[in-house]
């Protein structure tokens, strides 16, 4: 891109503020002495176009009844409601890590297993319930 | 029969009538909506965030005093709870290593995008990829068609901080977005 710096920031500026006088007349002479810069303009217009045209102005229907559900039931609720919100967020992904974790030991213990069962997806071999606990019952 | 004014819903808010702050969410949602759609992308999160500006708007009505209009207020909460959003996303992204090339898929292979998605979806993606500080004025600007000075007012920054902020995230958004007008222009 071979525009003039100084005049690309003041066609920038001028879609957002009146410009000085003097600005507005460097800018002016820019554009009719670039042609480049007059593209520049016009997919610069374009573009802010598309940006205010794309705007989601809803959220789904009954919003202003779910917000005020909230409200009644925090005010029954007290404080206690939304101090689990945040521990909810935190166990979910502990959640998704662990079995992740999980899925991959599994994976790599049946590649290097002999067998495709159960005990080798685990890598344990058949033990007793006496084998498990390490005191004993009596 | 004439509708009810912002300040005579806040009275009769304050004085525990729900209706009167159920008008104000449903006046409003429209612009709440845009102001964090527009930062955060159409998402579970952009509705959990919509809805704790209402109830913090609500949490905080009796310390409303009117220096700014209703609608300017629930914006500054909604971009500083979006923005709040946003850097908890970007921590996230660190530990759990995902990647961002900057690009948006598709919008190279212009005729599957115009054909497959509808331009507006492709805009809001490009958004997405701005930094949140960059999003942050295109959304005020651009999207929620604030003033530069009512947008420095919202996000507390001078005036030349916002303009060259704008500057930036227009080109930046240019430079995703032009395989789309590349081909529109022709």
């Amino acid at each position: 891109m071979n525009m003039d710096k100084k005049a690309l920031r003041l066609l920038y500026w001028s879609f957002e503020e009146k410009l000085k006088e003097k600005e507005q007349n460097q800018l002016e002479k820019a554009l009719e002495k670039s042609e480049e810069l007059r593209g520049e303009k016009e997919k610069i217009a374009a573009m802010r176009k598309a940006v205010s045209e794309s705007a989601y102005g809803s959220y789904k229907p009954f919003f202003a009844e779910r917000v005020m559900n909230r409200i009644v039931a925090e005010e029954k609720g007290g404080p206690m409601v939304s101090v689990f919100e945040p521990l909810k967020a935190v166990f979910q992904r502990l959640a998704i890590v662990a079995a992740i974790v999980i899925i991959v030991l599994i994976v790599y213990n049946l590649s290097i297993g002999e067998s495709f069962t159960m005990n080798e997806a685990f890598y344990v071999s058949e033990l007793t319930f006496e084998e498990i606990l390490p005191i004993p019952l009596f | 029969m004439t509708e009810q004014n912002d300040q005579e819903l806040l009275k009769n808010a304050r004085n525990g009538d729900k209706n009167a702050f159920k008008k104000i969410i449903e006046r409003y949602e429209h612009q709440v909506a845009a102001t964090v759609i527009g930062m955060l992308g159409r998402c579970a999160e952009a509705e959990d965030i919509g809805q704790e500006t209402f109830m913090r708007f609500y949490k905080s009505l009796d310390k409303f005093r009117g220096e700014a209009s209703v609608g300017t207020y629930l914006t500054r909460i909604a971009i500083n709870l979006s923005i709040n959003e946003l850097r908890r996303r970007i921590r996230r992204r660190k530990f759990f290593f995902s990647k961002s090339d900057g690009l948006i898929e598709n919008v190279a292979d212009t005729n599957n995008s115009r054909k497959n998605k509808e331009i507006k979806e492709i805009v809001q993606q490009g958004i997405q990829k701005l930094e949140p500080k960059f999003r942050a004025v295109v959304v005020l600007r651009l999207i929620d068609q604030y003033s530069t000075q009512e947008t420095a007012d919202i996000l507390k920054l001078p005036v030349g901080t916002v303009l060259s902020r704008l500057a930036r995230a227009q080109m930046k958004l240019k430079e995703i977005l032009t395989p789309l007008y590349g081909e529109k222009h022709e």
